[in-house]
């Protein structure tokens, strides 16, 4: 543990129940994909990418309590973190790579910023992360690129990026409460969030360059801090999803399954 | 390449152990009947798959989830390479088989054409029928005469050990569980209990080209019969009942007796008019047919220099 003032490690703590509710949302969506596929290699690759999406985060949820599955699945909605983007279904395959896309790229940054914390456990898990990210990232900007060179995946593919991004730009948001400035301060995050995020952009805008097309960045978030998911309000999709999740949980909360 | 001059010639040397490799100059009915074996072996960890997909976003937290999503991954990679070795036997492509199966052509196992109705259905799934599915799957590993098949089944058979054995530990959990889960896990052996004794198929006729081609090891009426001697006695420990009103202990051999087997159950299953055999080609169906574009244009992709 770092040794920050406390204040600062409740910010931490916030900024790492996001990441990780980020985390849970996000494998749950793509642990859909196994077995419905384009085809069997590609359910496999992304149901790997969806068990090490999961346990991030339940490396995360580790950081800040015993009880993952009471972390992870115990919360009332308003108490998820998660950024909207994490919560859509994308149950179309295209929606999923795109999303990957936007997803793996971002992580890549946030987790290098976080690969020499001060908080070492939170180093220590964001260095092996990182290692694990870089391997979705070949993934998914393998199949963009190929896809972008085709007519059917630019007609596919691109209205989704303008669909996509605004909301995308919530995950270089913090919960609110969470001073970014005290943490790069603290030696927590090595970078202010708006250089990560304009990072993210310029690794965006050049995966899209070849196919003709940029992206329009919002100034800021397009989601109002006030509807966002890292100030708790939850997107439509939340319910149906945290539903599924814990369906059979919720049978006996004092059953051990 | 490896030829032979007769039917008994290529039978001697299956008889004395022999690998066939994809590109000796296997018989023509060899090849058929190996291919058709594989393809039906690929298609139900295909469709297994499937099956099980139902229950692992709502798998009770984050081990069990993610423990049954690597489980269907390993199935989902199993029909990945049976298919492949399928493929190479230079019968059918990858393309043609999934056209088969999807159009009802082909065939895949009976368990597969049936619902997992609840969590306790999950792990009935993986304590009977990966147990029904691993015993016959080592009896053809341990005398397989087609080379390529045998290396596979190391790593399935591995594999599927894993799954059995996480089947058992969640099912000693729901044993030891609440009321409720006892129930849950007593209503899954009740759905799952005779189709996987059905799994086994009806016994092996005597002039099965698959025991004489060393594909088969054992006769299915001697591997169902060690599955039940099994199964009965831990599930029994375990506190749960087998629906099966006339199973009975052998007074002589001590052995268990099952009651008669509705093989027309097994028929109608295969024959794709299972409780769920619909459902589960139409998600295969609407997942294929829906991603088309995403095939042809990584096709025209792979046609057209970077």
């Amino acid at each position: 543990m770092t040794d920050s003032a406390p204040e600062v490690m409740d910010g931490a703590r916030e900024m790492v129940l996001a990441l990780a509710d980020d985390e849970l949302c996000i494998g749950q969506n793509l642990a859909w994909w196994i077995a419905v596929g384009p085809f069997l290699e590609e359910d496999l690759a992304l149901t790997s990418i969806s068990q090490d999406e999961l346990g991030h985060a339940r490396a995360l949820y580790g950081l800040l309590g015993d009880d993952v599955d009471a972390l992870a699945y115990a919360r009332q909605p308003h108490e998820y973190r998660s950024a909207h983007l994490t919560e859509l279904p994308c149950r179309d395959w295209g929606e999923t790579l795109v999303r990957h896309f936007l997803y793996d790229t971002a992580e890549t940054v946030r987790w290098a910023a976080l690969a020499d914390s001060s908080w070492e456990a939170l180093g220590a898990v964001a260095r092996r992360a990182l290692a694990e990210e870089r391997s979705h990232l070949r993934h998914a900007t393998g199949l963009l690129s190929r896809l972008l060179r085709t007519e059917a995946g630019r007609s596919q593919l691109l209205p989704l990026f303008d669909q996509f991004t605004p909301m995308a730009c919530e995950l270089f948001e913090l919960p609110p409460g969470c001073a970014a400035d005290d943490l790069v301060a603290a030696g927590i995050m090595a970078r202010p969030l708006s250089d990560q995020r304009a990072e993210w952009q310029a690794a965006v805008d050049e995966a899209v360059a070849s196919a003709g097309y940029q992206p329009q960045w919002p100034a800021d978030s397009a989601i109002p801090a006030s509807a966002s998911g890292r100030a708790g309000q939850r997107s439509a999709h939340f319910a149906a999803l945290h539903a599924e999740m814990v369906e059979v949980l919720s049978i006996d909360p004092t059953a051990v399954w | 390449m490896r030829s032979w001059d007769s039917m008994e010639d290529f039978e001697a040397f299956l008889d004395d152990g022999g690998l066939v490799e994809p590109d000796d100059d296997m018989p023509d009915a060899y090849r058929e009947a190996v291919f058709r074996f594989i393809e039906l072996h690929a298609n139900s960890e295909y469709m297994g798959g499937l099956t099980e997909r139902d229950w692992i976003a709502k798998a009770p937290g984050l081990t069990n989830k993610l423990t049954a999503l690597a489980k269907t991954q390993d199935e989902i990679g199993h029909a990945h390479l049976l298919y492949m070795v399928a493929a190479d036997m230079g019968v059918k492509t990858r393309d043609e088989m999934t056209a088969d199966l999807l159009a009802g052509r082909t065939t895949f196992h009976n368990v597969f054409h049936y619902r997992a109705h609840s969590w306790g259905d999950q792990i009935a799934i993986a304590y009977l029928v990966d147990a029904a599915a691993l015993a016959s799957q080592q009896a053809v590993f341990k005398n397989c005469s087609y080379g390529p098949y045998k290396c596979i089944l190391r790593r399935i058979i591995a594999e599927e050990g894993f799954h059995m054995r996480n089947g058992e530990e969640l099912l000693l959990k729901m044993a030891k569980g609440t009321t409720q889960q006892h129930e849950m896990m007593q209503e899954g052996i009740d759905r799952w209990w005779w189709p996987s004794v059905q799994l086994f198929g009806p016994d092996t006729r005597p002039d099965d080209v698959l025991l004489r081609w060393h594909i088969k090891s054992e006769r299915n009426e001697d591997l169902r019969d060690r599955f039940v001697q099994k199964m009965v006695p831990q599930l029994t420990a375990a506190g749960f009942t087998i629906p099966d009103p006339d199973l009975h202990q052998d007074p002589e051999t001590g052995r268990w007796v099952s009651g008669e087997i509705d093989w027309d159950a097994l028929k109608a299953a295969i024959a794709g008019r299972g409780p769920d055999s619909a459902r589960r080609l139409n998600d295969a169906r609407l997942a294929w047919d829906g991603a088309a574009w995403v095939r042809s244009a990584l096709d025209e992709a792979a046609a057209v220099p970077a």
